[in-house]
């Protein structure tokens, strides 16, 4: 098989998993109760099976119906049936006597109510730092193994031999949940990551960012349109509004991505106008509009003299700088 | 509840519990020994240096609290490193050392002004709670007996006077946001500019209401529901003076909020996708049309209701505050009467 297309072919397992995820989770949670309550059934008194496994059993199914398939939806459920099945499971071990396993109860109490927390939050639609929440997570996998090694040791003061399907299990749904969290959209709903959202969309919409650039090509656009030089192909012609015509390039601030768009009004001979947005499509809203008086460049920075006096500099980025294809001889030192 | 009776019930919850500490210690130890007037002193002078620091007001008698909370923290911590030799007290003991002299340097440096020890304070106070309930339950658990008993009620006393200042720190007249609250708060408000935000859009029926206006011959105002799934929704307006055209964008659903634009229209462009508005100074706008409300994917919805927790536990805190706020009107209404 061809390099390029295994990737696609991987990204495509990924995507239908990713796009069908609360199918893939729903099912694993209906699952993981079926299966617990079989294990349980043999060594517990059937309430206490059922207090233990009926709220993964429920959230699985009610996870199954969601006709959005919300991923924080299906990540909050998940969290919480998690949590609260490990709760229920562990609240015995404080009762059981030994002092050691009273505190490892006590610790893996608060993990698993820690866990049902996380949950609400996603719920909510509004996560934890999500490297907390993989840290927490892996403390639980950790005493996981840990309870695995005391079984293997014929630790019987501290744990049951009986709990070895479960570990393994929760061991499994507790990596399955760390994968989860690590997706792009959980990730991008902590409140870190709003705050963050602001702040990039106030920096590349009012200009103060510390290191606006533009590639060599997009100089050469920008200063084509300001002369009414650019290329009829390279713009859009409106017959409506009083754009007469424009054209979008990009710029970058470090790693974040942002737009200009460039608008020539009232005709060929017209004012041209620079927006700065932090979206190209969509809705643009905020943005603060500059008369452009003149281009010129200096060195490697391309100057920009609005009408109302003020100036925008952007640094010419050189190609080395950017992604892509490395073929010796390309880049050049611009 | 008044300030003053805030005042006064911190204060006795602080005496009570210092007495109670007190009579707790005499019936181990004896109603002499050092160990037990250690407590007794302290709820003692604590207590009449928080009345005289209420004068200062809410911050001052915090302070004065946490103070002597403080050094009865780090007397204990003493007291049982020295006395017990039980692993388990003597780690309680260890914390206990720590936080007394952090309690102490964080309420004295309020006292002298530094205002955001007022939430270092409570941070320790949910240290001091942590270890003292843990402490507690392991005693409930292993050492059930008239001792155990003993100490779980010094515990639990412990708890009440870390608690009890939490509480009286989170007045309105002291409290103040974390660090990043207040970031968030400020932040928030920036986003109301919306310049983060691309899925903004109107209703195709709207549309047709602003070109209604545009084409017709009469002044008039079209209110439209700006909607998005990324923001709360907002207003926009559409007024027609003397022929001329202004849109208004406001910060809210809601049209007494502050507006955050206001344009004079010069074009309005309705196109397949978007409407966009041009000021005659070459501002502009683009919001998205679509024809029907845009489902919030992020939320889930089980036999066509859409489950928003968000939304639920909001709209329980605003309905809270509109009763309250129509209370305080009906209030105003009947003294004007």
């Amino acid at each position: 098989m061809e390099y390029g297309g295994f990737r696609g072919f991987y990204k495509g397992i990924l995507d239908f998993i990713m796009s069908n995820i609360s199918y893939v989770m729903g099912t694993i949670m209906i699952l993981y109760a079926i299966f617990s309550i079989l294990l349980d059934m043999r060594t517990m008194s059937p309430g206490f099976t059922v207090a233990v496994n009926i709220v993964p059993l429920l959230f699985g199914i009610l996870i199954l119906l969601d006709a959005h398939h919300s991923l924080f939806f299906t990540v909050g459920m998940y969290a919480v049936a998690i949590g609260f099945s490990r709760f229920v499971r562990y609240l015995p071990m404080e009762f059981r006597g030994s002092p050691i396993s009273s505190l490892l109860g006590l610790i893996l109490l608060y993990m698993a109510a820690n866990l049902i927390y996380h949950g609400i939050r996603f719920l909510r639609g509004n996560s934890r730092a999500i490297t907390w929440v993989i840290i927490g997570s892996l403390f639980f996998v950790l005493f996981q193994t840990f309870v695995l090694i005391a079984i293997f040791s014929d630790q019987d003061s501290l744990v049951q031999s009986e709990d070895i399907g479960q570990a393994i299990i929760t061991m499994f749904m507790l990596l399955t949940y760390i994968a989860l969290v690590s997706s792009t959209q959980v990730r991008r709903s902590t409140n870190m990551e709003r705050l963050n959202s602001i702040l990039i969309g106030f920096r590349l919409t009012t200009g103060t960012g510390s290191d606006f650039s533009l590639d060599r090509g997009s100089v050469e656009v920008l200063k084509d349109f300001f002369n009414g030089a650019l290329d009829e192909s390279m713009m859009t012609i409106s017959d409506e509004g009083p754009v007469y015509r424009g054209t979008v390039i990009h710029f970058k601030d470090r790693f974040q991505d942002g737009t200009l768009f460039l608008q020539r009004w009232e005709g060929p001979d017209g004012p041209v106008y620079l927006t700065m947005s932090e979206h190209e499509d969509g809705s643009v809203l905020g943005v603060d509009t500059r008369r452009i008086d003149d281009v010129s460049e200096s060195g490697d920075l391309l100057i920009i003299r609005y009408s109302d006096s003020r100036t925008g500099v952007f640094r010419i980025r050189a190609a080395r700088e950017d992604d892509g294809p490395i073929v010796k001889g390309t880049e050049g030192a611009a | 509840m008044s300030r003053y009776s805030k005042a006064v019930t911190s204060i006795l919850v602080f005496y009570l519990s210092g007495l109670g500490i007190w009579f707790l210690d005499a019936l181990m130890a004896g109603p002499l020994s050092l160990q037990v007037i250690i407590p007794l002193v302290i709820a003692v002078i604590g207590t009449v240096s928080t009345i005289q620091s209420m004068r200062g007001g809410m911050r001052d008698m915090l302070s004065s609290e946490a103070f002597f909370f403080g050094i009865y923290l780090l007397s204990r911590g003493i007291i049982i490193m020295i006395t017990q030799r039980d692993l388990g007290f003597f780690a309680y003991g260890m914390v206990l050392i720590i936080m007394g002299p952090l309690m102490i340097l964080f309420a004295s440096s309020l006292w002298a002004g530094f205002d955001y020890n007022n939430f270092r304070i409570r941070n320790i106070c949910y240290a001091v709670m942590a270890i003292a309930g843990t402490k507690l339950f392991l005693t409930f658990l292993f050492a059930f007996n008239h001792d155990g008993i003993i100490y779980m009620l010094m515990d639990f006393l412990t708890i009440i006077v870390a608690l009890n200042i939490v509480i009286f720190s989170m007045d309105r007249s002291v409290s103040q946001s974390s660090l990043m609250q207040s970031i968030r708060e400020s932040t928030d408000s920036m986003s109301a500019l919306l310049y983060n935000v691309n899925d903004a859009y109107i209703l195709g029926s709207g549309c047709q209401e602003v070109q209604h206006l545009i084409d017709s011959d009469q002044d008039g105002q079209v209110r439209l529901k700006l909607l998005s799934n990324q923001i709360r929704n907002r207003m926009l307006i559409f007024t027609k003076t003397d022929g001329k055209l202004r849109a208004d964008l406001h910060a809210t659903d809601y049209v007494h909020a502050n507006p955050l634009y206001m344009m004079d229209v010069r074009d309005v462009v309705i196109g397949e996708r978007y409407l966009t508005v041009y000021s005659h100074e070459g501002r502009w706008f683009r919001l998205l049309i679509y024809e029907n409300l845009q489902e919030d994917y992020t939320k889930a919805k089980i036999f066509g209701q859409v489950i928003d927790f968000d939304l639920y536990l909001r709209r329980y805190s605003y309905h809270r505050l509109l009763k309250k706020n129509i209370r305080e009107q009906e209030d105003e209404r009947k003294e004007q009467e």
